[in-house]
């Protein structure tokens, strides 16, 4: 667990979302669906965001500008710098004979990484627009819909190992579907290691550190 | 001297940051184990955060079986808050 100052290096429109690309430093990209803490300018809270692309030399993480802390992460200009701390928590166990992706809208984030180690298996992605789809462009092989059609509609009906990122009724569908999926889930952090017990969310009535027990959980 | 704020350091995630305190503070220890609060337990707001985690802790013996041991191992003075 590294903390750094690092320097932004671009930054790029994908539909609604910005792709923040930061020089990576010595920090080690980890494993697919572990996450950085990214600290925005002018906020108290850093944000918790899972690595999207693992380039040489570079991080890049896909952001969506939907509050103060987001939209100050992705006002951030080239030459910029942050400082970020990672990785952290515990990413998608890659072990798998027959992965297939599923995302949905933001939930996108981690899955160009996790595709691009994996070897580019299948992946359903939904979206609520064409506009937000256009993030579908950083997943190859990927089948897409749009609301009001749902990525469950897609499953194939064959086993298949699911690995999934997206809003909590989405994952909520898939445990239905795919009760031994892997899920990655989301919470407001503050620590991001396991200090705060800020991060806690209830799954299956028991409370987990999303930071430490997460944030991939497997649905069983 | 310096100390932490209690709850907002993991001395055992981060050894090298509780080592350079005065004293190490723990996070409060109540007599039975809790939970915590139902989440969401953070909240930030424009001048600072407002958290409302509920005191999670493992409880009393666990804290004296299991954690502090290892607490005293870092060799730095310990502050438990109860």
């Amino acid at each position: 667990m590294r903390r750094r100052l690092l320097s932004v290096t671009s930054t790029e429109q994908v539909g609604p979302y910005t792709l923040l690309r930061v020089e990576s430093g010595d920090l080690e990209s980890g494993v697919p669906g572990q996450f950085f803490m990214l600290e925005a300018p002018g906020r108290v809270l850093p944000r918790p965001m899972s690595l999207c692309l693992a380039l040489a030399g570079e991080l890049a993480f896909l952001i969506d500008p939907i509050g103060p802390g987001t939209r100050a992460l992705c006002a951030l200009e080239p030459g910029d710098e942050l400082h970020v701390l990672g990785p952290l928590g515990n990413g998608f166990d890659l072990d798998v004979p027959r992965p297939l992706l599923v995302g949905g809208g933001i939930g996108v984030a981690p899955l160009p990484f996790l595709s691009e180690v994996l070897g580019s298996p299948p992946a359903i992605l939904g979206f609520r627009s064409d506009w937000h789809a256009e993030a579908a462009a950083l997943v190859p092989n990927a089948e897409v819909c749009i609301e009001p059609t749902y990525v469950t509609e897609l499953l194939p009906d064959g086993q298949v190992d699911v690995l999934a990122c997206g809003p909590e009724p989405m994952l909520a569908a898939l445990r239905e579907r795919v009760p031994d999926a892997q899920l990655a889930w989301e919470a407001p952090m503050a620590c991001g290691y396991g200090a705060c017990y800020g991060c806690a969310v209830e799954i299956d009535g028991v409370l987990k550190r999303l930071c430490v027990d997460g944030p991939v959980l497997c649905a069983a | 001297m310096l100390l932490n704020a209690s709850g907002c350091l993991d001395a055992l995630t981060a050894p090298e940051v509780a080592r350079s305190l005065d004293a190490f503070v723990t996070k409060t220890i109540t007599p039975e184990a809790r939970e915590g609060n139902p989440p969401v337990r953070l909240a930030e707001t424009d001048f600072g955060m407002l958290n409302s985690i509920g005191l999670a802790n493992p409880g009393r013996e666990r804290f004296l079986a299991d954690t502090l041991p290892r607490l005293r191992e870092l060799g730095v003075p310990l502050w438990i808050s109860v």
